[in-house]
């Protein structure tokens, strides 16, 4: 029995032991928000959330991650309201197809959770892992100088 | 199930996975797994034997740690990449190590993979090669209830082979040495080098004391260029770029085009301006 | 319903949020690659491992014995329809089956298709079919192909599939007439779209119901539906295409695809459950659709005082196996020059040529981006060799607004003069070009036009749209058009809520469903803000009289003298509201009258029939128009280029959304740099080499550099409140206008992309000896 804790809900579950832990998300949890575009490390797609920092599920085994926080997409808006990141990708046009977008989001709260204003060459940095083939990058950092401003105007 | 079947295993301490991996057939250690579960799919594509069982480990204790002293850092072998570049005493005494980890990969990468993965893993475009040559570091494994020494320079000699498992790597500290590193991407943003070049010496008088000099092609190894460091030895500041090109044996690099030859010049040429600064 | 913005009122020009967005962001919205049904089997493509090769037999029988394995298919049960994405135009090119039944034509090419319980077992199914091949000898090489003693891949003589003469004016004579004359040739790479989400679908055939539905990631649900209906001997209103959230298309969905069909006949062999398959990222590099690589002879000549005499040469295109949306791209390669140059005098013929490598098909530019490269640079250097500044030199030949060009297309509303002088005076170009001290630094400049729609493909280009008002005044708008991210839900919904008079909060829209929406031909050529927004206002203004007809029996006023504006009813004679929106829906339903409100809408854009024997035609309602110019910074010692800077100036004609609109001008460029500097999609015998991300380089966030993007209003009379369509343009002078910097920096040129550090560094070497 492998226990997975996924958004601060426990799960028991009955693994082989060889699933990757994007395996477990999409197919045993069916918690689709984090994708496979590539399966090779590559495009950030699969990007998820353990303890609090920004690792690719398709290469990580789930059994390897037991008795952490995993975060998903999923896990970051409450049931109505979305978080501050997710609205401000919204508010200022980084979504367009939306297929890489879990993934920018959550990199993007691991970055401000850790470093709440960060200046564009950290933002650059902290995003290297993600490809979007839609819009080109430049959108996506305004919407995380938008959070910021908000997160760190929130706290003052 | 996108990775052919195996047994997981998850050893709490280095005795026990050195064990579980003796009684085991086919068995592959996983460190940060940045490189073995894409090697997995992969073998698995193509259709070719995959192994029976995987010792993680990420649970032994003790591999974790950075440690350091007046005089020396140890960092355990499963330290990621990450916590490398995080550490202040590490930016304090230790920059070279910072600067390789931050440029390897993406952020994602560098959360996961850990130094020892990096060492152990053979691929000869691996980068903490040629930083650790320089810092002259002592890489230690555990093999078969001993531990075991070797300086990294002879383990890059011996492509990085080894029979134990990597418990941590050793540096002293080197006072007056400047260590400088150059990197060549293959496109400009995230990507593998295509060579690199470390550079370390101390610098006294305005001359070059004790210089190692390190290039990795890509094809090969990181290795110390003896004909560079004979010819640098003891020369004068102002004569060191115009030195170490003439004295490089191109030939004994796996330079096939021109365009690499003077990627290699140029590289050569930034990594000694940097360590004139 | 209870509003609760403000902003929502009059949404036309403004950057209101994503009417999809909130299901993106939460990861919960739906993608094909996410659905699973119940019951649903898994499939798998046969393929042929040869890149030429006759079929002798396929033995399926091992296959089939295996447990879990629950259909399989080959040509033999299919009825062996051939079917090409032009073949209504060029019916030579319905060259392709869904499952090929005597020869395969590329490494890759689909002869069969397997479905079982779970994708091992797929696999395993597809080793245990036995094909017999007899190789043939194949040819990768255009140059090679198209010589007499090549290998035959179709019955097309020397391999040709297609070729487009173009002869306007006396090229010749003018090119005898000029003071300056060149000649240069052009090398363009093959590429991948790489969209995010894979190709994936998943069909169901309900044998007994004498129904399909196929769930595909597509920007073309009705053309896909099309071509299935060809291929089954089907009704189209027994086959239902249905369109989800799309990650990304760029030309590569907008045709069916041989799984598309395996998975509705797999479905039928058993027993109606539905099957799913899915491309791994190295079959989509591999076995989706490609670039065209080009190559492009251009031989032009100019006067002393500027003038552009006559454009001639040759294009040759690299098809693949098959024709797919070859002629399309072939002619939008060749066409564009005349949107943009006034000349009198071309002469250019176009061959689309057969190589036994994968597909080459439509992608963002259609031909565009290639001919972008090359003439862009070639009017460059014309510009030098008579020694004339590069924008002077295209201010002096571009076209003007109202004007017809030499194959007679149609100019109405044309802001490339506008675009040019603004991008000429937002970079400062008159101060700053040539005279930077570090002199490693250059401004290019490239010019583009767009076509917003073209009726290449069949005899109609119409988009439809319905608008439905429910009792409680919320509004379901059904529309053709497919939405792959560019925002054209969200546009298209403006448009609606605008012409209605109501708050954009209202609409809720499904969109690209053949079961339920009007027809579209699709997402590509930039189309869908003008013809499908046409459709959409014409439905919301049809929906809109309905309601005002109601009001105007019940208020005994003249349907002429209402208005719906901003939620309320006005009587235009005197100003006075006479109810709001929702209560004039609520009359609409009330018991007197029990009036349900539809709107529909149907366009067709107005152009000419093209004849592809000249190339003369007006094959769009609208052009559209920009200048880019490019910033750059060359290293001579490694050879590395960075873009500093680029400054895009884009003719619109209104921006419907200017935050959508700007996102699509930044990631077309960006695609634009990355055809420029890194993306390669390279092959060896026939196989990508590089089908994977770690090889085949994409820009990334490191790469990105700022974007100033001037959005130009013409406001074109024919557009839906003067929007023209975009999304493509962007990506068709960013080569030129990089290569163009590249030289201004350090005096090299270099004709084949993409231009890479060694062959920066080979080209100043060059220069030097």
């Amino acid at each position: 029995m492998t226990t997975l804790n996924i958004n601060k809900k426990t799960y028991n579950l009955d693994l082989y032991g060889n699933e990757t832990l994007l395996e477990v998300l999409r197919d045993n949890l069916k918690l689709t928000g984090t994708k496979t575009a590539c399966d090779e490390a590559q495009c950030g797609s699969c990007t998820v959330l353990i303890d609090g920092k920004s690792f690719l599920s398709c290469i990580t085994l789930a059994k390897d991650v037991e008795g952490k926080e995993i975060t998903t997409i999923e896990g970051l808006s409450s049931e109505e309201d979305l978080h501050v990141i997710q609205q401000a990708f919204l508010d200022n046009g980084a979504v367009q197809c939306g297929f890489c977008a879990p993934g920018f989001i959550l990199s993007t709260k691991a970055l401000l959770d850790k470093n709440p204003s960060p200046n564009l060459d950290e933002i650059k940095k902290s995003l290297d892992g993600h490809i979007c083939r839609c819009g080109g990058y430049l959108k996506i950092f305004d919407a995380v100088k938008d959070a910021s401003k908000k997160i760190t105007n929130h706290d003052t | 199930m996108l990775l052919n079947p195996f047994t997981y295993h998850s050893p709490k301490t280095i005795e026990e996975a050195s064990n579980l991996f003796g009684q085991l057939s086919r068995a592959r250690f996983l460190a940060g797994g940045t490189f073995l579960i894409n090697n997995l799919k992969s073998l698995k594509r193509r259709n070719l034997a995959t192994p029976d069982h995987i010792v993680s480990l990420k649970k032994i204790s003790g591999l974790h740690e950075i440690k350091l002293s007046s005089n020396k850092l140890d960092i355990g072998s499963m330290t990621t990449l990450d916590q490398i570049i995080q550490n202040k005493d590490i930016e304090q005494k230790y920059p070279i190590l910072k600067q390789v980890a931050e440029n390897i990969a993406t952020t994602q990468i560098r959360n996961m993979a850990t130094i020892g993965g990096n060492v152990c893993c053979r691929y000869t475009w691996a980068e903490f090669a040629s930083c650790l040559i320089a810092l002259e570091a002592t890489l230690c494994f555990h093999e078969k209830g001993e531990e075991i020494k070797v300086l990294a320079e002879d383990f890059y000699k011996n492509s990085a082979k080894s029979k134990g498992i990597l418990t941590k790597i050793s540096i002293n500290l080197q006072e007056n040495a400047n260590i400088v590193y150059q990197r060549a991407s293959k496109t400009s943003g995230v990507d593998v080098p295509m060579l690199t070049v470390c550079i370390k010496a101390q610098i006294e008088n305005k001359k070059i004391k004790n210089i190692f000099f390190i290039i990795n092609d890509g094809s090969s190894f990181s290795k110390r260029d003896l004909n560079v460091e004979s010819a640098l030895k003891d020369a004068a500041i102002q004569e060191l770029e115009e030195k170490a090109i003439n004295s490089i044996d191109f030939s004994s690099y796996a330079l096939d085009t021109d365009y690499k030859k003077d990627l290699l010049k140029a590289h050569i040429k930034y990594a000694i301006q940097k360590l004139k600064k | 319903m209870t509003l609760k913005n403000k902003d929502f009122l009059n949404p036309v020009g403004k950057s209101v949020p994503r009417i999809d967005g909130r299901g993106l962001v939460t990861g919960q919205t739906k993608y094909v690659f996410d659905l699973k049904l119940p019951g649903m089997l898994i499939g798998k493509m046969l393929r042929s491992p040869h890149p030429h090769a006759k079929i002798i037999s396929i033995d399926t029988s091992k296959a089939k014995k295996l447990p879990g394995v629950k259909a399989i298919i080959t040509a033999k049960d299919t009825y062996g329809i051939k079917f090409g994405s032009n073949e209504f135009f060029f019916p030579q090119t319905a060259d392709q089956q869904a499952l090929e039944s005597d020869k395969v034509r590329y490494i890759g090419d689909e002869l069969g298709a397997v479905a079982a319980t779970d994708e091992e077992t797929a696999e395993k199914a597809l080793k245990l079919i036995d094909v017999k091949y007899e190789i043939l000898p194949a040819v990768f090489k255009m140059m090679e192909a198209i010589k007499p003693t090549a290998p035959q891949i179709h019955n097309a003589r020397n391999n040709i599939a297609l070729i487009l003469p173009t002869n306007f004016g006396n090229a010749e004579r003018a090119l005898r007439e000029s003071d300056y004359v060149r000649e240069d040739t052009f090398y363009l790479p093959s590429a991948a779209h790489t969209c995010m989400e894979p190709h994936v679908c998943i069909g169901q055939f309900e044998a007994f119901s004498d129904k399909i539905t196929l769930w595909t990631s597509t920007q073309a649900p009705f053309k896909v539906r099309e071509t299935l209906a060809k291929c089954l001997k089907m009704n189209l209103n027994n086959v239902r295409v249905i369109k989800l959230a799309v990650g990304g298309g760029f030309g590569g969905k907008l045709e069916m695809l041989p799984m598309d069909f395996a998975s509705c006949l797999l479905s039928k062999k058993a027993g109606g459950y539905p099957v799913k398959i899915t491309y791994s990222r190295e079959e989509e590099f591999s076995f989706s659709r490609r670039k065209h690589p080009m190559i492009y002879k251009l031989k032009s000549g100019v006067k002393k005082d500027g003038t552009l005499m006559a454009i001639s040469g040759e294009v040759y295109a690299d098809g693949g196996g098959y024709c797919s949306y070859g002629p399309t791209v072939l002619a939008a390669a060749m066409m564009r020059i005349l949107l943009v140059y006034k000349i009198t005098n071309m002469k250019i013929t176009g061959y689309r040529v057969y190589t036994n490598n994968p597909i080459s098909g439509a992608i963002r530019g259609f031909g565009g981006v290639q001919s972008g490269f090359a003439v862009e640079s070639h009017i460059d250097m014309l510009a030098e060799g008579i020694g004339m500044d590069p924008i002077e030199f295209r201010l002096k030949n571009i076209t003007t607004p109202n004007m017809i060009t030499a194959n007679k297309m149609l100019l109405t509303t044309n802001g490339l003069k506008e675009c040019i002088e603004k991008a000429a005076e937002a970079c400062d170009w008159k101060n700053k070009r040539g005279k930077q001290k570090n002199i490693k630094r250059g401004f290019g400049i490239g010019i583009a036009a767009d076509v917003m729609g073209s009726k290449m493909y069949k005899s109609h280009e119409s988009a439809g749209s319905i608008i439905k008002i429910e009792e409680d005044a919320s509004i379901c708008f059904l529309t053709g058009a497919a939405d792959t991210g560019q925002g054209s839900n969200t546009a298209l919904s403006q448009i609606a809520a605008q012409e209605l008079g109501v708050s954009y909060e209202r609409i809720k829209i499904t969109s690209a469903d053949t079961g339920i929406t009007p027809f579209d031909t699709g997402s590509f050529a930039s189309r869908v803000t003008f013809i499908s927004g046409n459709a959409t206002k014409l439905a919301a203004h049809d929906a809109k009289m309905q309601i005002l007809k109601v009001v105007s029996q019940e208020k005994n006023i003249p349907i002429n003298d209402l208005s719906l504006v901003a939620e309320e009813v006005i009587n235009k004679k005197d100003s006075s509201v006479l109810m709001t929106f929702e209560k004039a829906i609520e009359l609409c339903y009330s018991f007197n009258y029990g009036q349900q409100i539809i709107g529909r809408g149907s366009y067709n854009p107005k152009t000419t029939p093209v004849d592809f024997r000249t190339g003369e035609g007006n094959v769009s309602g609208s052009y559209g128009f920009e200048a880019q110019i490019a910033k750059v910074e060359v290293n001579t010692e490694t050879g590395e280029i960075k873009v500093l800077k680029m400054w895009d100036a884009h003719d619109i004609g209104k921006a419907i959304n200017p935050q959508s609109v700007r996102g699509q001008i930044e990631g077309s460029l960006f695609m634009g740099i990355g055809y420029t500097l890194s993306e390669n999609l390279q092959f060896k015998n026939g196989r990508v080499v590089n089908a994977n991300f770690a090889n085949y380089r994409l820009p990334r966030s490191a790469n990105a550099c700022p974007v100033e993007s001037i959005l130009i209003e013409t406001n074109d009379p024919e557009g839906p409140f003067g929007a023209k369509g975009m999304g493509e343009a962007a990506l068709l002078p960013t080569a030129a206008a990089i290569a163009n910097a590249v030289y201004d920096a350090i005096g090299v040129r270099i004709k084949d992309l993409p231009i890479t550090p060694d062959k920066v560094l080979a080209a100043l070497k060059s220069q030097h000896d």
